[in-house]
């Protein structure tokens, strides 16, 4: 599976992330990534803050600051959101992180259903944006061998265990589906 | 991979997700630390409950008065952050 190599974060992404001992294993899959001004300013907690000063110090992420254009593409995908019911509320800082991803070429990393689900049901429309949540995140590190657990759903519990965030079974299973590691 | 294009597995998919909502509300309810959130101010046990019943986090957070990451805490020690 050909990815991009840059990432956009947005905040809860950062905010579980900063609670998972294997959180750099991020690095190890993309080469770089960016967290938009209206994320950052969602982080106000020391724990994020201080996996934000230290991925920065790092030289792996970059803030982008805001910009005119990337906020009317933003409000263009929230509004286009909005007239479909079947997909949840798109908010600001999420559709921010979909338009600069569209815009460079990048995985959004987040966990908001709206932006999740706008990608699942129209790739097309975002492309070559990629939208993952962690629970994706977690199959392609557990896929391509740089997260080593005993399966998926040992890697997906321990990961729930750490940053007391629990999935869908029913996700997990579509997911391990989704990237051909479903286990017989 | 649903797409778009075909019906059928748009239903499939739409189906999917009813059936994951209806799965993490369940889990929400049946994990939620009753004597945690009732101990909180009523604002903040208001959004907690509705995180509860709906799962949006958004409107739930703006109802709490609370930053995100604030919010998130709250919700891990409620024992219902989940989706």
């Amino acid at each position: 599976m050909s990815l991009p190599s840059t990432c956009v974060l947005d905040a809860c992404f950062i905010i579980d992330w900063a609670r998972w001992s294997k959180r750099n294993s991020l690095w190890r899959v993309f080469s770089f990534g960016f967290v938009p001004e209206p994320v950052l300013r969602e982080i106000s907690t020391s724990g994020p803050l201080r996996v934000l000063r230290e991925w920065m110090s790092a030289g792996f992420l970059t803030v982008y600051p805001s910009s005119r254009d990337i906020e009317d593409e933003a409000l263009r995908l929230i509004v286009e959101a909005r007239r479909n019911p079947r997909i949840p509320r798109i908010d600001p800082p999420e559709a921010v992180c979909v338009a600069l991803a569209r815009r460079i070429g990048a995985v959004v990393l987040t966990e908001n259903r709206g932006v999740i689900r706008a990608y699942e049901i129209a790739r097309e429309n975002l492309a070559p944006a990629v939208v993952w949540n962690s629970l994706r995140l977690l199959a392609y590190l557990y896929a391509t061998g740089v997260a080593v657990s005993s399966s998926f759903e040992e890697l997906v519990a321990e990961y729930e265990q750490e940053v007391k965030h629990t999935f869908s079974r029913r996700e997990v299973v579509r997911v391990a589906k989704e990237f051909g590691i479903l286990r017989a | 991979m649903p797409r778009s294009s075909g019906s059928f597995e748009l239903e499939e998919l739409l189906k999917e997700w009813e059936e994951e909502d209806r799965e993490l509300r369940e889990l929400r309810k049946r994990r939620v630390d009753r004597e945690y959130v009732a101990s909180l101010p009523s604002r903040l046990r208001e959004a907690v409950e509705l995180y509860v019943e709906q799962g949006d986090l958004r409107l739930a957070c703006e109802l709490s008065g609370l930053p995100l990451d604030e919010f998130v805490e709250v919700l891990r020690r409620a024992g219902v952050w989940a989706g």
